[in-house]
């Protein structure tokens, strides 16, 4: 076979095959419009109504969580099947302030302080034509309650059963828990009795519910469609959805979410990091201000932290606001266990730090150059691992040196429940999606509490007091109390509110509802 | 050669057996799946309750004899997280994996087998830079950073290829480039190199000095005996890309068997776990076989000894 030519010859023809091979990637490129589109823009047509029209179809890139399928009676919580309250409608409807207006129910009373009575509306249907009544009530959530149901024990932990007073009054009996009307308002998804007594395997893929769409079809964790209801009974009450078919798709990378709205796949992008947000304009963002907090919780157990004055010592030394600035600057820094809206929100500023004081405090307890080791899950929550590294830094400067675990989800959400092998500081998060405080005390602060390691019975006391008082004015003076002892004993640190960061097209009017509906019923897309 | 066969056959299901023995006692020491499932503030009754439901709370060596009768009937019982029949899962995912497996081996062999051939044919030429140069790209870049590139410089700007998703030829274009990257660089590097070592073999002198055309010496001679080699790295690449490209998947939202594994994994979904391992372990293992088988086609010598 013949040998090539000389070497000059050679580097001639690689360099026009390289600058060949350039000029096809930059013309690759540079197909399509001249200027990046404009973000979230359709092409006319695009959503097969002409240019100027309201579009009706929208797309929605969820979050990587997978759902494990649609039955939110019997499945555990997760993001995607939390959007089922638009196949669904609420019992009652939760805003952004914590208070509660009529949904299916038209009113709600505490009989006493075991009953809770609610009184339905008459005029609502479900999507198969089944009439929803106080028996339809009482179907799904004997079903929610049963044993099999993920669902229902972590939903209503005091709930015990349900009774018809008449076809549209249902009785609720419950242990002492203030909070129930809020838990039936976030978890009470209610299917229709039709779907349940003659198919109930079908609700995995379809639930059948009273709200505004149906779904179309569901892709096991990748993508679900949902479709309007033309005969929706709550059109003239709730919504008149502009948008007819809502295309949401999961599992999806954060960086690929993105990239689908500023390509215009998608209109609608959850959970987004704040690092994603700078890239988009201010009024692409939302931020919902998600009901969660970073704490650090302390090990009593352990001897470094059962020492009043190293607990005081780390508290001083932790930067909130700095802590804050690590989610974009979006972030509120935490003052207290529970966020601003939250029942029980005591109006102090947020504690400055005190380097000094806190060193001093680690010296004249004697643990001044003593390693204090902090667990964390880099991928439980966003940002955890940036949140225990500032930390580590911080408490560093305290004369401790902070030496950093990270565990997986699995293995941390068994080690977070392990009291007795708790390390000394432990990362963790808490949400507070009533906005009542009492509904996570029990788990975290309570002697009891399969969370806590912190126990003072004076708290406990106050707790009990809290979740049997009914009057608003009255319980939240006894949740501020609560809050005030857990400020003297240092019993947590908390840290910060996290944002829950959406990103939309720009065309796309939205107005953030209460947690955690997406209300696409609501929204309107413009061409 | 018929006892050839057979034997490959045989030690492929006893291979086959052992991993699928291994994977049962891996995965039970991957943690604890029933904290993935219920949330974190669960109590501890219904922990214990879950728990029991779904038979972990059960000595080891009774979830062991279950698992050996599901996987005598090829099932590995039903995924913890999703609840239905985790073959059932793997046979839906296969039909998007099998799709993008191979579109990207083909554009990768034929691309990386034609310039492999190319290149041998001129050594040390530009043609044979360029190659090497595509080659050791192909194999070096990062999956993952390629599919992120392609997302953010070509679809994006371009305004017609898909950022992700499923259900449209313009949405395996963009993860089928990022899959074939790397096997078409290996199969250009492996045929280059066994072309060139062919070409040097006094039967491809002779052919060429009794007038016979180049093409008919590649194709009637050289191939064949340059063969193994190139249907080796063939078969490795064949099981990866069956396997489940998981990161690829991931990244293009594309629900194969990769994104499927992923999932489980982050799940601790046992039986998935198995489920998809099983599968890899079952391409791997047949996909060996027949490379094997195609040894002896190849070279009869090998079927002979």
């Amino acid at each position: 076979m013949p040998r090539s030519s000389t070497p000059i010859g050679h580097r001639s023809r690689f360099a026009r095959a390289a600058g060949l091979l350039t000029s096809l990637v930059l013309m690759v490129a540079a197909c399509g419009s001249a200027a990046p589109p404009e973000q979230g823009a359709q092409s006319p047509g695009a959503n097969g109504t002409p240019a100027g029209a309201l579009a009706t179809k929208i797309t929605v890139a969820w979050a990587e969580d997978q759902p494990a399928d649609l039955d939110r009676q019997i499945g555990a919580r997760g993001s995607v099947t939390d959007q089922m309250y638009v196949v669904t409608d609420p019992i009652m409807k939760i805003g952004v302030d914590g208070s509660l207006t009529p949904g299916l129910a038209e009113s709600w009373t505490d009989v006493d302080a075991s009953t809770l009575r609610i009184k339905l509306r008459q005029d609502v249907t479900f999507s198969d034509g089944a009439k929803f009544d106080a028996n339809a009530f009482k179907a799904s959530m004997d079903r929610l309650l049963s044993p099999e149901s993920r669902a229902g024990a972590s939903s209503f932990p005091t709930l015990h059963e349900v009774k018809v007073v008449d076809p549209y009054t249902v009785d609720l009996i419950h242990d002492p828990n203030i909070t129930l009307a809020k838990e039936v308002a976030l978890s009470a998804y209610m299917y229709s009795p039709k779907q349940m007594a003659e198919s109930p395997d079908s609700i995995k893929t379809g639930p059948i519910g009273t709200g505004p769409y149906v779904v179309k079809s569901y892709q096991s964790g990748s993508s679900l469609v949902l479709q309007a209801r033309d005969d929706y009974w709550g059109k003239d009450v709730f919504a008149n959805p502009t948008i007819k078919d809502v295309d949401i798709r999961f599992g999806l990378e954060p960086r690929v979410r993105l990239a689908m709205l500023q390509s215009g796949e998608a209109q609608l992008a959850m959970n987004i990091s704040p690092d994603d947000a700078k890239q988009l304009n201010q009024d692409q963002i939302l931020n919902l201000h998600s009901p969660e907090l970073y704490f650090i919780r302390f090990a009593f157990k352990q001897p470094i932290t059962a020492d009043p004055n190293v607990r005081h010592a780390i508290n001083l030394a932790v930067d909130r606001k700095a802590i804050a600035q690590l989610f974009g600057g979006l972030g509120d820094p935490a003052s207290q266990m529970w966020p601003r809206t939250a029942s029980g929100w005591v109006d102090r500023p947020v504690p400055t730090p005190d380097v000094a004081t806190a060193k001093s405090l680690i010296e004249q307890a004697g643990y001044a150059g003593q390693t204090i080791h902090m667990t964390y899950s880099a991928d439980y929550k966003p940002q955890m691992s940036d949140v225990a590294q500032a930390l580590a830094g911080m408490i560093g400067q305290t004369g401790l040196t902070v030496e950093l675990r990270n565990l997986d989800s699995a293995t941390y959400k068994t080690y977070i429940r392990d009291l007795d092998n708790a390390e000394p500081l432990t990362v963790i998060s808490v949400s507070y999606d009533t906005l009542e405080a009492t509904r996570t005390l029990d788990i975290r602060v309570a002697c009891a509490g399969t969370m806590s390691t912190y126990c003072n019975p004076d708290v406990d006391a106050l707790y009990q007091q809290a979740v049997q008082e009914p009057d608003v004015a009255k319980r939240t003076a006894i949740l501020q109390q609560i809050e005030v002892a857990l400020e003297k004993d240092d019993a947590v640190v908390p840290l910060v509110n996290p944002p829950l960061l959406w990103a939309k097209s720009a065309k796309l009017d939205f107005t953030p509802l209460s947690f955690p509906a997406a209300p696409f019923a609501t929204m309107t897309l413009h061409q | 050669m018929g006892a050839y066969v057979l034997k490959r056959v045989a030690r492929s299901i006893l291979t086959l057996i052992a991993i699928t023995m291994v994977v049962f006692v891996l995965t039970h020491l991957l943690g604890n799946p029933v904290a993935m499932l219920l949330p974190a503030d669960a109590s501890n009754e219904l922990l214990n309750y879950t728990r029991h439901s779904l038979g972990l709370d059960d000595p080891l060596i009774v979830q062991f004899q279950r698992f050996v009768v599901d996987a005598l009937q090829g099932d590995f019982g039903p995924s913890l997280f999703q609840g239905v029949s985790s073959r059932d899962l793997l046979v839906r995912s296969l039909p998007a994996t099998g799709l993008l497996a191979g579109t990207a081996f083909i554009f990768a062999s034929v691309i990386g087998l034609t310039l492999g051939i190319l290149a041998a044919l001129k050594p040390r030429s530009w043609l044979d830079n360029a190659v090497s140069l595509v080659s050791i790209t192909g194999v070096s870049i990062p999956e993952f950073w390629l599919a992120l590139l392609l997302i953010v410089f070509v679809a994006i700007p371009s305004n017609f290829l898909p950022t992700a998703g499923y259900g449209t030829p313009l949405h395996l274009i963009l993860p089928a480039i990022v899959l074939s990257i790397r096997p078409l660089g290996r199969i250009a590097q492996i045929a280059r190199g066994a072309m060139v070592d062919e070409l040097r073999q006094p039967y491809v002198v002779t052919a060429h000095s009794k007038g016979l055309p180049v093409r008919t010496i590649i194709r009637r001679h050289v191939l064949k005996n340059a063969g193994i080699p190139i249907v080796t790295i063939a078969g490795i690449e064949v099981v990866d890309l069956l396997s489940g490209a998981i990161i690829v998947e991931s990244v293009f939202g594309w629900p194969g068997v990769g994104w499927l594994a992923g999932n489980a994994l982050r799940a601790m979904d046992f039986p998935l776990i198995q489920t998809v391992v099983v599968w890899a372990a079952l391409v791997t293992v047949t996909v060996n076989l027949l490379v094997d088988l195609s040894y002896a086609w190849l070279n009869p010598r090998v079927g002979n000894q």
